[in-house]
């Protein structure tokens, strides 16, 4: 499959403290990739780098083989951050149509947006009222507004119960299914085992770990994600 | 202009639904009211005190609101980390420009309400003047500047307490400079008169911003220009710091 983002050797410090030492993986297109790791692993930084919310300190990062300028990642890339929470005096639905004026879409994509992640019903509540679930779909939504290629998200899952769990989940499988390339960064590693055609691991600021989760379960021969993943951290 | 309406939206639904613009809203009716009592207290002068006094409430009022709601509201985007949402769709000169205007009409909509609640209030104690509407004018323009400043305290400062303190420390310098100006003029040493006029570079120029009387339209158009440009520098300032800070 063709690369769609692709990293070298990325390197990012906090006051020299370094957090990224030098990340180097490739998404392609149609891809649904996991990225896991510890706290303080370096996800989000990894993220915000990818995102251009960080500026990093070396290497470099491409997106369809060209390096990545601020253009692409306003039209081909929606994010859903961690803790991801809207205005709160707005309903849903006139959250979504203002943010749709603003990318040029039409208001009929609100709607199918909203019917896609089931908040068809739930549109013109006002977001103080939303449920933890309801603010991630809400938030899947806003991210797929402009109809983006790659859809990045941290942590999409965070706080949620099984039930709210598995919903994403579904919805993440349903995107891919469309031709969506989704890359995510997950705790929950049942999350990842399920749905995910690639996965890397993250551990102290480089990548321990890349490819396909069959091959790192057979590598550590290991009965789940969760027991390889801490044989690759060296937690076990 | 499409995108730049998503921000001004954004920011004037989010404002005018809070909790605290309604506290206002309500405080500002009620000051109105209770200024016709304290200008009864004024004898021989009841018209001339009961404008001073609306004016000066409402002055006030608008400060408090803007300042509150423009660092709370940069305060809340970062700690939900909704900016990051919306930097991923669109450039930060959208972002602060957008945010900026709304602030901007936010403040208008409330002097109109102000206004609005005033007229009743002058008109029946036969206070009202034609000064008192120009006065309205030469305050949005001064918020104005109030938005530009806590636009960009809001964008410099990481803590929502700082930024509310730099916000109000440089309005009061701002304030009382023309006078201090002219004092240190006056009676000053070299230096301190050398330094007033640097600051009087830097700070928002406020007796530009004021209706003297025999001030014609162009004194308004004059105010309207300068206003234009400090506003333009302190969001070109606003965006050269977000575009280096890291979030």
């Amino acid at each position: 499959m063709p690369e769609l983002i692709s990293l070298n050797n990325l390197k990012k410090s906090f006051a020299s403290v370094p957090v990224l030492k030098g990340i180097s993986f490739s998404l392609c297109r149609g891809d649904i990739f996991g990225l896991l790791g510890l706290n303080g692993a370096g996800k989000t930084t990894l993220i915000k780098c990818v995102l251009g919310l960080l500026g990093h300190d070396q290497g470099r990062i491409r997106f369809k083989g060209r390096a990545l300028q601020a253009e692409d990642i306003y039209r081909q890339c929606g994010f859903l951050p961690e803790n991801f929470f809207p205005p709160r005096n707005l309903k849903g639905r006139e959250f979504l149509k203002i943010m749709a004026v603003g990318l040029c879409f039409s208001r009929n994509r609100v709607e199918e947006l909203l019917a896609l992640t089931g908040m068809s019903g739930a549109g013109d509540k006002y977001i103080r009222n939303y449920s933890r679930g309801m603010i991630q779909r809400l938030g899947i939504c806003t991210a797929l507004l402009k109809n983006p290629e790659v859809l990045i998200l941290d942590e999409p899952a965070l706080g949620l119960d099984p039930a709210g769990q598995k919903d994403i989940i579904d919805l993440l499988s349903l995107l891919n299914s469309q031709g969506k390339t989704v890359f995510f960064s997950s705790h929950i590693l049942s999350q990842i085992e399920k749905v995910c055609s690639r996965a890397a691991i993250l551990d102290q600021g480089l990548i321990s770990w890349q490819g396909q989760i069959k091959d790192l379960k057979e590598k550590h021969g290991a009965r789940d994600l969760e027991q390889a993943f801490l044989k690759q951290v060296g937690q076990r | 202009m499409k995108k730049i309406s998503v921000f001004i939206l954004l920011t004037l639904k989010q404002s005018v639904r809070d909790r605290f613009f309604l506290a206002v809203i309500f405080l500002a009716g009620f000051y109105i009211l209770l200024s016709v009592f304290l200008a009864l207290l004024s004898v021989g002068h009841h018209a001339y005190v009961l404008r001073r006094i609306s004016l000066a409430g409402v002055e006030l009022l608008s400060l408090l609101l803007l300042c509150v709601s423009i660092t709370t509201s940069f305060s809340r985007e970062r700690d939900t980390r909704i900016r990051e949402v919306y930097l991923t769709s669109f450039s930060p000169a959208l972002y602060l420009g957008g945010k900026l205007l709304g602030y901007i009409l936010l403040a208008f909509f409330f002097l109109g309400f102000c206004l609005l609640a005033c007229l009743p209030v002058l008109l029946f104690n036969q206070a009202f003047a034609f000064s008192f509407l120009t006065s309205f004018y030469y305050l949005w323009l001064k918020l104005s500047l109030v938005c530009g400043l806590a636009l960009f305290f809001s964008v410099v400062c990481s803590s929502l307490f700082t930024a509310l303190i730099s916000i109000l420390a440089l309005y009061l310098a701002a304030e009382i400079l023309p006078q201090a100006l002219v004092i240190v003029t006056r009676f000053g040493s070299g230096f301190q008169k050398d330094l007033l006029e640097l600051l009087s570079l830097i700070l928002p120029r406020t007796d530009l911003l004021q209706s003297a009387s025999g001030s014609g339209p162009e004194q308004a158009v004059i105010g309207f220009i300068y206003c234009a440009l400090y506003l333009f520098i302190l969001w070109l300032g606003s965006l050269l710091v977000i575009q280096k800070k890291e979030y």
